[in-house]
Parts: structure tokens; C-alpha cells; sequence
């Protein structure tokens, strides 16, 4: 599958070593570029901290470091001029204000895609979502559509139920496409809801290029119920987010 | 109630109010909004205390009798507010109880006692401050409502049967003033407008009444006017005929009185048990949910189609919203309205300074912010500081509920400082 990655990421932050293309590619899909909606270092660094843990981002950043450090003695990788620097293999990355801006939809639609797939992004609008041949889809740490929204993996946690990874069809409903493939995360173990959220994160990208093989062999193609189910939530306030860390670290 | 506290200055007035204005706390308050700077929450119990203190030296201002209707950054301590007062007696009954003191209830004693003496003779309670009875008053219907509420509580307190008859001669005029919709139509002291769906507080009044007195005339009166207010919802759950004033640049519908519709509701429900009432005020507390939550901020007024335009939240109404939220957790256990409404209170929550040196600041909620929003701007009146204590207390008793519901175990004190 020709596949072209949205994420949201500061200026600064590089996809030389992104599991998740990595994950694609291991699948055999076509990553054909990388768009990046610029946001601020201080606002990406804030969210990172609140939804991970400092323990867990140190960790992230400890491993990330790591595996530059390997790549660099890797093969070398060319990259192209401009507003884009360079990925894997020559995978350009290149960077807008916004997904929904109109440049931004130009270039993903000469990218020809068959999937876009989401990276953690935000609102996406008609006309991005209209680029590609097939559709669009999203990695959601809940289940669906039973958790629809924010913060779903704290939510899940803090109201007894499973935790799980729903990779679903995106639509202009929030998470109101139909589920494609979905897989339970064991809490077992986990020590912070920072914890939880690297564990969907790795199972989500596995999940991604497992979807988008079902996909291509069963030609797959996106739909939503009718009547929207399930509940939408919120960004969790954090005197209720530390009940979520309780609840978890109490079952695990 | 209506946002407006005072007369037309006078020019003494005006340098009193620029002399005012040098104050520390005030000049520090005017700097903080101005400057945009984010506030800080304090612990919900310690908010609590804060605005609970500060009605206290609201009361003290008049003589522990009324309490004064504010404190107005142009007029100073302003005078006593029977309408407000009125409510404001079980804000103080609840926190007796959660503090375990007696003054609280002696003060809420001598609030129903003024507002006994103050009542007019033909049983209605005046709109507007009350500045003697040589000053021409005139009845209004809401008024008389939410001093039936405060009355209704201390039945069960010393003075009884002088609070049984005044609550019956308020009833009275209510039920002799009702138009045959169901909804009071008089000219009114305070707004231009004549009728208001946010009088279903004062149906909800009228039901507590009967309930208290055993008077069915009472309830049926009451209902009556829940189900003209049912009649007044519109397909986006907003209420028509719910603004203080008709053709101006305040015409808009405030926060304040949209929650007075839902709490009007409520009550009612509670007695009445008709699961519509419920479910109204349900729709709209959720479509207010979601408006807070999507848009992370909850402006201080709406159209009928939820939109604003406007960069002020009326604190009153923010407040009262969030205790609708904690309300409707507690009856339905969705946690997201616990949520929405610990978020909520703590936009309140960081406007109020609890160390201000100046005691009419030290603890109080303003009208709006930032403090020169449409509503009550410039100006710190005690109906804020009253709906915030109210949705404080009811917060302290949700986490509470929540937490047993989560861990069978009580609530920890990091949670509740």
C-alpha cells in the first residue's frame, strides 16, 4: 500500500529512527512521505510530560538518543532541500502550519496515496481526508467505540475496563469510523499511566501495517455505524488522573 | 442577580471610586486581568473558606442583618441585597453542617429574621438592594422565590412559625401573580424584560413550599410554572425568554440565568419526581459539556445557538454550572461531568485571591472575567461568592463519592486541600 504519515510534531524533531515508518516499511507498505503540522516545543514537551510521566519521557528520550547514535552508523541517508529534511531512505518529510491548509492537501494528494495514516494528529477536514484513494486511518488507545475522545487510555484504566488499541477508519466524526483491527494491552505490570501509553504506542505500530495488509487483501474500505456509539471523553483533569494511577498500579 | 449593583455616580462618587482603585489588592486585580496573567487554584477547601469568609464580611457590613449586595470597585460596600440573602441562607446552613459550627447557622438565622422584617406587606420581597422602607419598592416574583428557599431551610431552626408565615405570604402573592401560562408576567424592578424563563427557580420555590407547608396549591402552582418552562426550551436546548433585558447591548442570555433554568428544574424534579424536568435540564448541562470542553473555555453568554463571540465568562454562571455537573454526576454517575466540573471550578477557583490585603476583594468571586465583562463588571457581588461555596461543598461531597466508588476508601487529603 502506498501509504503517506501525518503527526504533529515541533520543528526540531526528526523521523530518521520512527518505529513507526519502520513498522510500515517492515510490512512491506510504500511509506511515500512524512507531512508535519508544526507545533511549539513548549507546548509538545508540556503534553508529553502530563500524558507520560517524567520517568517514562526521560526514558523515551534516553532511547531515542540510542537509537540515533546507532543509525549514525548505519547507511547514510540523502534527504532534500527546503522546508523538508530527510527520513528514511530518502523518505521526504516535509513541514506545514496545518494539515488542513490548502498547500498542505495539494501535496498530500501528489503523493497519490492509498492510506494516510495518523500519527497523533488533530482535527483533520474534508479535504484532507479526500486525498487518498482508499481512506484514512488512526491508531486510538481504546477501545472503540465504547471510548471515543481524549485521554481514552487513563479513562479506560480509571472505569474498570480493558485497555486496548483500536485501529479504526477516520472520518469527520471524532473516532467515529468503524474499528479495522483492535488488540487488548495487558496492564499487567505497568507502574504509571506514562507506562500504559508506550504500551499502546508499541502495540499500535504493529497494528498499523497488520490493518493496512488487511486492507489490501480483503479491500477494505471505510464505514461508520450510523448512530455514533459509545461516549466521548475528555482531557482528564489531573485529581481524577490520579485516581486513573492508582486504579492502575492497584490491578497490575 | 441582574448584573447591575448601583446608581449613577455622582461626582463625589467618581473620586471616591479613583481613590478606591489605588488600593493594592484592586490596582494588583485590574493588573492581573488586564495583563492576561493565569491565576493559580487554590485547594478546593481552602477556596471554600475563602469565599465563605468573605460573605461573612459581606454581612458584617450591614450590620449582620442583610448581606450587603457587594463590593463594587466604583460604589464600595454596597447595600444589603434581600434577594440574594435569601439564598444565601442555605449557603451558610450547608456550611455549618460541613464545619461543624454554629455561627454559620446563627448567621443564616439572622438573614431570615431581616428578611422577615423587610418582607412587603403584601408578602412579596422587593427587587433590588434595600435601602429602607421609604424607598419605593417594588415586588418581583424571582425575588420572592429564592427568599422562599432561604426560609424553607430554617424551618427547622428556632423561629419557625414567623418563617412559616412569611414563606405563606410570599407563596400567596406568587400563586395570586401567576399568569395562566404558568409563568409571572409583571413589570420588574431590576430588568426590562417581563418574563423570564429563569423564574422556574421560583416554580421550584413555590414546590418547596407545598412540600414544607403541605399545601398542594403551593406544588400545583409550581408545576404549572415547570411545565411553562419546559415550553420555553428551543431545539438546541437553550431557553427563550431567559435575558434581563430586551433591544440593548445586554440582551444577551448570561450563563447566570441559563443555570438558574437547569437548577429550577432540578429542584423541582427532586420533589416531583417528572423525569422530564430531569432529562431538560440533563440536555442542556450536557450541551454545555460539551461546549466547555471542546472549546476550553466557557463564555459568560450564549444565543440560541450556543455562540458567543464574547472573551468574558460569567463567574456566577460558571459556577453554577459546575455544581448542575456535580448535580447530575451524583444522580447518574458519569464521571465526565465530575470531571468537567473540577475543571471548570478551577477556572474559578484562579481568579479569587485568598490574600488580598483589602476584605472586600480577600476571598470574592467577581461579576466577570476579566473583571470589565458585561456581567456585574467591576464589582464582586455576593451572589458569586455564594454559587461558588455552594459548588465547592458539592465538589468536596462528589470526589468523596467518586473516590468510594473507585476504592471503597475515603478521599486522601492531597486531593481535598
Amino acid at each position: 500500500m502506498k501509504v503517506v504519515v501525518l503527526a504533529r510534531t515541533p520543528r526540531w524533531y526528526g523521523f530518521r529512527n520512527d518505529r513507526v515508518i519502520h513498522a510500515l516499511m517492515r510490512g512491506g507498505h510504500d511509506v511515500r512521505a512524512v507531512v508535519v503540522e508544526n507545533v511549539s516545543t513548549l507546548s509538545s514537551v508540556r503534553q508529553w510530560g502530563n500524558k507520560l510521566g517524567t520517568r517514562v519521557l526521560l526514558s523515551k528520550v534516553l532511547d531515542r538518543l540510542s537509537r540515533r547514535r546507532q543509525s549514525a552508523r548505519e547507511k547514510q541517508v540523502s534527504g532534500q532541500s527546503g522546508s523538508s529534511n530527510s527520513g528514511h531512505t530518502g523518505i521526504p518529510v516535509r513541514r506545514f502550519r496545518s494539515h488542513n491548509e490548502n498547500t498542505c492537501v495539494e501535496y498530500i494528494a501528489q503523493c497519490e496515496p492509498d492510506v494516510l495514516v495518523l500519527r497523533g494528529c488533530g482535527i483533520l477536514r474534508g479535504p484532507v481526508l479526500r486525498t487518498p484513494r482508499i481512506g484514512t486511518i488512526n491508531p486510538h488507545y481504546a477501545s472503540l467505540p465504547y471510548f471515543r475522545g481524549m485521554d481514552v487510555t487513563e479513562w479506560s484504566i480509571l472505569l474498570g475496563a480493558e485497555c486496548a488499541v483500536s485501529v479504526h477508519w477516520v472520518t469527520e466524526e471524532v473516532d467515529g469510523g468503524d474499528v479495522i483491527l483492535s488488540k487488548i494491552v495487558s496492564t499487567r505490570g505497568a507502574e504509571s499511566l506514562g507506562d500504559m501509553r508506550e504500551r499502546c504506542a508499541s502495540a499500535s505500530r504493529e497494528l498499523l501495517a497488520e490493518a493496512l495488509t488487511r486492507i489490501e487483501n480483503e479491500s477494505l474500505k471505510p464505514t461508520s455505524t450510523e448512530t455514533v456509539q459509545g461516549q466521548q471523553y475528555y482531557e482528564m483533569h489531573p485529581r481524577i488522573r490520579r485516581m486513573a494511577h492508582r486504579k492502575l498500579v492497584g490491578r497490575a | 442577580m441582574n448584573g447591575s449593583l448601583a446608581k449613577a455616580p455622582s461626582e463625589l462618587s467618581l473620586l471616591t471610586a479613583a481613590i478606591r482603585t489605588l488600593h493594592p489588592s484592586i490596582l494588583g486585580t485590574l493588573a492581573v486581568d488586564l495583563l492576561r496573567l493565569p491565576g493559580r487554584p487554590s485547594g478546593s477547601r481552602r477556596s471554600l473558606d475563602g469565599a465563605i469568609s468573605w460573605l461573612c464580611t459581606a454581612h458584617d457590613q450591614c450590620e449582620r442583618r442583610g448581606v450587603s449586595a457587594g463590593f463594587s470597585l466604583k460604589r464600595g460596600w454596597l447595600p444589603p441585597y434581600p434577594e440574594t440573602t435569601g439564598y444565601i441562607i442555605p449557603t451558610m446552613l450547608d456550611y455549618a453542617t460541613l464545619s461543624n459550627r454554629e455561627e454559620y447557622i446563627d448567621r443564616a438565622i439572622r438573614m431570615g429574621e431581616w428578611e422577615c422584617d423587610v418582607q412587603m406587606t403584601n408578602g412579596a420581597v422587593q427587587g433590588g438592594v434595600y435601602r429602607g422602607c421609604n424607598e419605593e419598592r417594588i415586588p418581583v416574583a424571582f425575588n420572592t422565590g429564592q427568599v422562599i428557599l432561604g426560609w424553607v431551610r430554617l424551618l427547622d431552626y428556632p423561629g419557625r412559625d414567623r418563617y412559616a408565615d412569611s414563606i405563606t405570604r410570599a407563596a400567596d402573592w406568587l400563586v395570586s401573580t401567576q399568569s395562566a401560562d404558568g409563568s409571572w408576567r409583571l413589570p420588574g424592578a431590576e430588568t426590562s424584560t417581563v418574563v423570564h424563563a429563569y423564574d422556574a427557580r421560583t416554580g421550584w420555590s413555590l414546590i418547596e413550599a407545598g412540600k414544607a407547608l403541605d399545601n398542594d396549591n403551593y406544588i400545583e402552582a409550581g408545576k404549572k410554572n415547570i411545565e411553562w418552562t419546559l415550553t420555553q426550551e428551543s431545539d438546541s436546548n437553550w431557553y427563550r425568554n431567559n435575558a434581563f433585558f430586551s433591544g440593548t447591548r445586554m440582551s444577551m442570555t448570561f450563563t447566570h440565568t441559563i443555570s438558574y433554568v437547569m437548577e429550577g428544574l432540578l429542584g423541582a424534579w427532586q420533589i416531583v419526581r417528572d423525569d422530564r424536568y430531569l432529562e431538560a435540564a440533563q440536555r442542556t448541562a450536557h450541551k454545555l459539556l460539551r461546549i466547555f470542553e471542546v472549546r476550553r473555555f466557557l463564555a459568560g453568554d450564549f444565543d440560541e445557538n450556543w455562540q458567543s463571540g464574547k472573551d468574558y465568562s460569567c463567574l456566577t454562571g460558571s459556577s453554577q454550572i459546575a455544581a448542575v455537573w456535580l448535580w447530575i454526576y451524583m444522580y447518574n454517575d458519569d464521571a465526565r461531568y465530575l470531571n468537567a466540573a473540577l475543571k471548570l471550578n478551577d477556572f474559578v477557583k484562579a481568579t479569587q485571591n485568598t490574600e488580598a490585603l483589602h476584605p472586600g476583594v480577600r476571598g470574592a468571586i467577581k461579576g466577570s472575567q476579566p473583571i470589565w465583562g458585561s456581567y456585574s463588571a467591576f464589582a464582586y457581588p455576593n451572589w458569586a461568592a455564594k454559587f461558588f461555596a455552594d459548588s465547592l461543598m458539592l465538589e468536596l461531597e462528589a470526589m468523596d463519592n467518586f473516590e468510594k466508588k473507585t476504592f471503597d476508601e475515603k478521599a486522601t487529603d492531597e486531593d481535598v486541600k
